[in-house]
């Protein structure tokens, strides 16, 4: 469903391949007009040293990049963007600028793939799919790398390797996900504590509803020198259950079963349960730092990517 | 409220009980529907506030039950059939007098044509909730239409004729009287009538206003009054029938006066009436006539009085011949029976049946069988025509048929009886009783006669001094002659015609041509429909029966009916207490209740259905 979905610059600067739009179910449309309009925005580093002390630092390495803070002359091979023209103009002399070198960003998708994905109208799923190659279609178009962990049971396995990563393997690694099990969130984001990651974007994609808990998992994860993100994802039908009278839940993940008898008193203690919930994680979030969004996943892509994430400084 | 509306029938109240039953269903947990979701964590936590696990429950305030529980109370509504009550309704009764006389031309085109249409205009008077009760005031009076109604009361009253006979005017006003009481105690009583009863009857006092005033003008009318025939008191055998023609003229008249015995001219004669006269007529019947007519030329306002018909023969006793050496016993029983003459002979003496219509053979069968019907009682061993042997004593009654009219009320449990010659059942009898050796009362029909046989000695077992005994005679003689009928009787009288043999069914021919059938199945039956004067035939028929006919005369012959001057009555009059608790029902609201009902189960429909 994704196959030549990326328009991306190889290593060897070939053109990229053009990308087949793809389409989510309702809010996770991936089109080629969304897709082009990615190209233009870039993941943010906050790159975390010493002490929680985030923020952007200059590289040592110079680059060909826009942003300059020195000239040299114009040698054979050099981008002839980058010659200032201006200069020119007025010495008549090729002259290259020159700037500091972005760092590459190591973007990490965390996906969760527990059963409790695979509910909903749009399904939380599709939609976390479309949202983790979305990211991933950025990071790859600024030459950022890219990682897709998946979080399963207790484990958290890398799907895709980072120095192999081309558009249409990670396309081919996103579709081939399917949602299943269970996942015990603290114990899976202790596993990816363990890799050894120093920096880069944590992307957590999840709806969190862990019966674990997700507490301390967070907690690891807020202590990583990266910049941590979660994505909360819920359905429709988990924030305006539609059912009546009496009803025998089933957990689609452990296939535990509550009976209730649902009424228009119980639904008010379930939403109000559940905005205390939401609360409380948005309230741990932020007192760990932790960039928090939650998203319904009838929210459209496009608002999600170009104006919630830009606002939260995720992307610009 | 309750004096706002009237509940008609409270006793539906009942119905409401439904609603805790609804209350019931809904506390009591339904199976549960299993859902799966994405993860029950939250439920799980608010799970504990719940009393989920508990079998009953608060009932749940949903649209449906409340749906369905407002249908419950309106459907209820309507069942015990709520009304506004009417106020200041009066109760209009209108007695129309049905009688002969209200034939009468006087008054174009009739008396009656002129009640109804009094009738018609005091029905359209009445104001809307009004009560309007029509009384067909005859023989009988009898209520004919109630209610609010215009159309149903006017088509009632179309459906009224005239032509019975005199009208029972207490017994229709005090019908009168008990309607208005029953509906609160307003209203009052219109009498449309020629008031031709008055002179027979004293009005008593009436607790209703009654509004008469007499229809009809003139008297001048001449009929027959009278009509009847006898056998000759000097034992020639013939008869002779006798009549009373009478004038209510206030002049002399002369009527020509017409005699016919069986269609054929016997006599024919002027007779002169003085004014409000009559005169007396005899007139000898030639032999063998069957029947007797006699009629008037003159113009007069009641033309129905005019004529009259009579049977002869019918209606004279039947003759009886019990042959017997002890006939004591079944003579006593016989004379005490109507219409029955009873002769008594010692079987030495036999010779015929002298003219009997029933004989009685009492331990006696001679050879060549009377040309009478039969009553057969203890024949005698080697009786001819009969199979004969020997029989037993006593013998109970094991097997009877049952409703059979020969045995009619007769405890036939508690008999005893002696069968010293016991007969085989011939081919043309069945059993009707049957012992431990064979039949004890059997009937059937040979060579024309009504043949009823008793198998057993009635001088045994004392059952002369059972109840017994006399009903089985009683019904033997009723069997024997089924078919008899009054000679003449007057218009609305009615007459019982019985079952006959093995016809369950019969004929009735009316004088118009009209045939109306009778279901005898179920026993006799009363015929009423003797409003048009004139003969009427009654035929029986069977496959052992044959056809037999018999009939009787409806004749307008009674001073009642020939005299045609209105009768003026005046009234006592009292009155009735007015009843104030006792409010009668005016605008039926249950419609308005079963219309919302029919509402609430669409919306009750609509709304499941979009649940799913």
């Amino acid at each position: 469903m994704f196959e030549r979905l990326f328009r991306n610059r190889s290593r060897d600067g070939s053109a990229p391949r053009q990308a087949r739009p793809s389409r989510h179910p309702e809010g996770g449309q991936l089109d080629e007009g969304l897709l082009g309009k990615l190209r233009n925005v870039t993941l943010v580093s906050q790159r975390r040293l010493t002490a929680g002390i985030t923020g952007e630092h200059p590289s040592p390495r110079r680059s060909n990049a826009l942003e300059f803070d020195d000239y040299r002359n114009y040698a054979p091979g050099d981008d002839l963007r980058r010659v200032d023209w201006n200069a020119y103009l007025r010495l008549g002399q090729l002259i290259v600028k020159l700037a500091d070198a972005p760092e590459r960003v190591a973007l990490h998708i965390l996906l969760d793939t527990s059963g409790s994905m695979a509910w909903g109208h749009p399904d939380k799923f599709s939609y976390a799919r479309g949202l983790a190659a979305a990211l991933a279609y950025v990071a790859l178009s600024h030459m950022d790398s890219p990682s897709l962990l998946v979080l399963r049971d207790q484990e958290c396995t890398r799907w895709s390797r980072q120095s192999s990563s081309s558009p249409a393997a990670m396309v081919r690694d996103i579709s081939s996900l399917r949602p299943g099990g269970s996942t015990n969130l603290d114990a899976a984001l202790a596993a990816f504590s363990t890799l050894g990651i120093q920096r880069g974007v944590a992307v957590l994609i999840s709806d969190l509803l862990s019966p674990s808990g997700y507490q301390s998992g967070l907690e690891r994860l807020s202590r990583m020198p990266l910049r941590p993100v979660v994505i909360q994802l819920l359905s429709p039908e988990e924030l305006n259950p539609p059912l009546e009278g009496d009803v025998e839940l089933v957990d689609s993940e452990t296939g535990d079963a509550v009976q209730v008898s649902i009424d228009r008193a119980v639904l008010r203690r379930y939403r109000r349960r559940l905005q205390e919930w939401l609360e409380g994680i948005e309230v741990f979030c932020s007192r760990r730092g932790i960039t928090y969004l939650r998203v319904e996943t009838t929210q459209s892509m496009e608002r999600l990517l170009l104006e919630r994430l830009r606002r939260e400084k995720v992307l610009r | 409220m309750a004096s706002r509306f009237l509940i008609t029938d409270p006793t539906s109240l009942w119905y409401l009980l439904i609603l805790p039953a609804i209350l019931l269903l809904y506390m009591v947990r339904s199976r549960y529907r299993r859902h799966r979701i994405s993860s029950t964590m939250l439920w799980q936590s608010i799970r504990r506030d719940l009393e989920s696990r508990q079998r009953l429950r608060l009932p749940p305030l949903s649209l449906l039950m409340l749906l369905e529980m407002m249908a419950v109370v309106v459907g209820t509504f309507a069942l015990v059939r709520p009304a506004l009550p009417a106020e200041n309704r009066e109760h209009l009764v209108i007695l129309v007098d049905i009688s002969s006389s209200m034939e009468a031309t006087d008054v174009s085109p009739s008396r009656f044509a002129l009640a109804q249409e009094q009738a018609r205009q005091a029905i359209r008077r009445a104001k809307p909730g009004d009560l309007v009760s029509l009384v067909a005031m005859g023989p009988s009076p009898a209520l004919a239409a109630s209610g609010s109604d215009k159309t149903e009361l006017l088509a009632a009253l179309d459906h009224l004729q005239p032509g019975s006979g005199p009208a029972d005017a207490i017994a229709a006003l005090r019908l009168a009287e008990s309607l208005i009481r029953s509906t609160g105690g307003r209203g009052e009583a219109l009498l449309l009538s020629d008031g031709s009863f008055a002179p027979s009857v004293s009005i008593p006092r009436v607790d209703v206003p009654v509004a008469y005033s007499p229809i009809g003008v003139s008297a001048d009318n001449q009929g027959i009054t009278q009509l009847q025939v006898r056998p000759n008191l000097d034992g020639s055998g013939r008869w002779a029938a006798f009549a009373r023609v009478a004038s209510y003229a206030d002049h002399p008249v002369q009527v020509r006066v017409t005699a016919t015995a069986d269609g054929l001219l016997v006599d024919s004669r002027e007779v002169d009436l003085e004014a409000a006269a009559s005169a007396e007529l005899a007139f000898e019947l030639p032999p063998d006539a069957k029947s007797f007519a006699l009629a008037l030329d003159g113009q007069d306002p009641l033309p129905a009085d005019n004529q009259a018909e009579i049977q002869v023969g019918t209606g004279r006793p039947r003759k009886v011949l019990v042959v017997s050496n002890n006939a004591a016993p079944i003579q006593r029983v016989l004379q005490s029976l109507p219409e029955l003459k009873v002769s008594t002979l010692k079987p030495a003496d036999y010779v015929d049946e002298a003219g009997a219509d029933v004989v009685v053979l009492d331990g006696f069968v001679p050879a060549d069988l009377p040309r009478a019907d039969l009553l057969i009682m203890n024949p005698p061993l080697g009786a001819p025509g009969l199979s004969t042997s020997p029989g037993a004593s006593p013998v109970q009654v094991l097997r009877a048929r049952a409703g059979d009219p020969l045995i009619d009320s007769v405890d036939l449990q508690s008999l005893r009886l002696g069968q010293p010659v016991r007969i085989d059942p011939p081919d043309w009898a069945r059993s009707v009783v049957e012992g431990a050796v064979g039949p004890l009362i059997l009937e059937g029909e040979r060579a024309g006669r009504r043949i009823v046989l008793f198998d057993f000695d009635w001088s045994l077992y004392d059952l002369p001094k059972m109840q017994a005994f006399p009903l089985l005679l009683s019904n033997a003689m009723a069997r024997l002659d089924p078919g008899s009928l009054p000679a003449s009787i007057a218009p609305g009288e009615t007459v019982l015609i019985r079952p006959m043999a093995d016809s369950m069914a019969a004929t009735v021919l009316l004088p118009d041509g009209a045939r109306m059938e009778i279901d005898l199945r179920d026993g006799a039956q009363s015929f009423g429909e003797t409003r048009q004067v004139g003969r009427y035939t009654v035929t029986w028929r069977g496959p052992r029966l044959g056809t037999v006919s018999r009939s009787f005369d409806v004749n307008v012959s009674s001073e009642l009916v020939s005299n045609l001057q209105p009768g003026e009555i005046s009234f006592q009059q009292g009155a009735l207490p007015r009843e104030a608790s006792a409010p009668v029902a005016g605008l039926q609201l249950w419609p308005y209740f079963a219309l919302a009902m029919l509402g609430l189960l669409c919306i009750e429909w609509a709304y499941f259905s979009r649940r799913g």
